[in-house]
């Protein structure tokens, strides 16, 4: 309960502004100011939602699994690369430029040759998803990796340490604070990166269902899906963040700790 | 010897730390090395804990050339890790020597003994500074050398927490039989803890002063200890002069 009244007090501004906002969209459109193709009413999109259920949740399926293949795939290679990279300076040297490179290079540009390659099986939606994770990833592990301390690391060499030894104790997790800050970040990068992958070539999937419904100039269905598309990207961030917030527990306690001696 | 530095120098990119320095420590004794700062006494312990390597000169301890992993180092900071509890800090050397089970009872033992055993399983930021110091010392002795090397472990700690530090250690160090080397620039610290007090001057020479004040030692500043120093501060001043 007392968990629930804190929440309550930290978002009730917030709460309060999506109520405001969903009635005042009600009303332009039930007014008629505005027309319901260009900007259907938030009951409009609810009840397309309920009268599609069954094809949207085939549809959230399939996004599901290109999303969670393609977060799974880049989380594993992201760190195997930034790992990697952490220790051999000449695969650092080889790399890390081509990541920052890679990084300006808009994913949507590059995303036809994935259909090309894998046609429309899941896999170059997955492709996609995984391009714009797999980077971010890469990043926050490395940066991470070397954001540890030294003092730490001679306090440890000098217990005669090994140094897979100082990496596990050590540098590893000093980097999880900035490995689960990208983490979040991919959480929903790969959403839209199997999003993005659908529009190109799929069929099935929100970003297909959103692409023919726009054809058929449905509004409702089209924002039906990017309702869903979104429940889906806060799903992802939500479960990363329970998890940072058990793995890291020390951290989030030393830091209540400190706002209540400052407050 | 417990630990023998002969002819030690030590430059990082030509600019010369240490020149010629040499220095004795006997089993189970209490050293200080007192000095102005740029001196270069930390770097001392540094080269003694095998962290850097000395361009000239040899540092032996306990008779073979010192190396990693040879003596127990504790650096100012407290440097407990937050992830790990009281007792994983305590830990870390045994489990770097992969000796983790065997020195578990030993862990708890320390702990009883110095009356933090309740804390045994809070994390570092919810103990006081001075008992993350005490914490601190444990894991170095937990490291179970024969030679503790100190580089300013109380600096950072107010005036009050680093009197009951001193006793604390003080007392501590006459049960254990361990030789400690300790760098710090409290003189009333190094009077009060050591057995012997070592000057050193830019040079890389040193001055001696023999602290033959009967343990237990008193908290209060004596005249004795006044004047032990006195004698240090004008040996550290000299070289202005």
């Amino acid at each position: 309960m007392k968990k629930i009244s804190r929440l309550f007090k930290e978002y009730y501004l917030f709460i309060l502004a999506v109520v405001i906002v969903l009635a005042v969209w009600e009303w332009i459109v039930q007014s008629g100011k505005v027309p319901p193709f260009i900007l259907p009413a938030p009951s409009g999109i609810l009840d397309s939602l309920i009268e599609n259920r069954e094809m949207l949740m085939e549809d959230t399926w399939a996004t599901l699994q290109e999303s969670l293949l393609g977060f799974s795939i880049s989380i594993i290679a992201g760190s195997a690369l930034g790992i990697a990279m952490f220790f051999f300076r000449p695969i650092e040297r080889m790399t890390y430029p081509a990541v920052l490179i890679s990084q300006t290079i808009p994913t949507i540009a590059l995303s036809p040759i994935f259909v090309m390659w894998f046609g429309y099986s899941i896999w170059s939606k997955v492709g996609i998803a995984v391009l714009t994770a797999f980077f971010p990833i890469v990043v926050s592990v490395y940066d991470g990796l070397n954001q540890h301390d030294k003092e730490y690391v001679d306090l440890l060499r000098s217990m005669g340490a090994k140094r897979m030894q100082i990496f596990r104790k050590v540098q590893l997790p000093m980097a999880l604070p900035s490995i689960f800050s990208g983490l979040k970040l991919v959480a929903v990068f790969s959403v839209v990166g199997a999003t993005i992958g659908e529009w190109l070539g799929a069929d099935a999937g929100l970003g297909y269902y959103t692409r023919r419904m726009s054809g058929n100039l449905n509004a409702e269905a089209v924002f039906s899906a990017i309702f869903l598309l979104s429940i889906l990207g806060m799903l992802f961030f939500v479960v990363v963040a329970i998890i940072e917030k058990r793995v890291l527990k020390w951290k989030f306690e030393r830091e209540e700790k400190k706002h209540e001696v400052m407050g | 010897m417990s630990l023998e530095i002969k002819e030690l120098s030590y430059s990082i990119k030509k600019k010369r730390i240490l020149s010629n320095v040499s220095l004795q420590a006997m089993d189970g004794e209490f050293l200080s090395i007192v000095g102005k700062s740029g001196t270069g006494k930390s770097t001392i312990l540094k080269l003694a804990a095998g962290l850097l390597t000395p361009d000239h000169g040899s540092i032996t301890i306990q008779e073979t050339a010192t190396s990693l992993g040879a003596a127990g180092f504790m650096p100012q900071k407290d440097l407990l890790m937050p992830w790990r509890t009281v007792f994983d800090n305590l830990l870390l050397a045994a489990e770097i020597q992969k000796k983790k089970q065997q020195k578990r009872q030993e862990a708890e033992m320390w702990l009883q003994r110095v009356g933090l055993f309740e804390y045994r399983d809070a994390y570092p930021h919810e103990l006081s500074g001075g008992m993350r110091q005490r914490v601190a010392f444990l894991r170095t002795i937990l490291t179970g050398k024969e030679v503790l090397l100190l580089d300013e472990p109380f600096g950072a700690l107010d005036a009050m927490t680093k009197k009951e530090m001193h006793t604390w250690i003080s007392s501590l160090w006459q049960e254990l039989n361990k030789t400690i080397v300790l760098v710090t620039h409290d003189l009333f610290e190094a009077v009060f803890l050591s057995d012997r007090v070592m000057v050193l001057h830019e040079n890389g020479t040193m001055d001696e002063v023999k602290i033959d004040v009967p343990r237990p030692r008193s908290k209060q500043m004596t005249p004795e200890i006044a004047e032990l120093m006195n004698t240090l501060e004008s040996m550290i001043t000299h070289e202005e002069n």
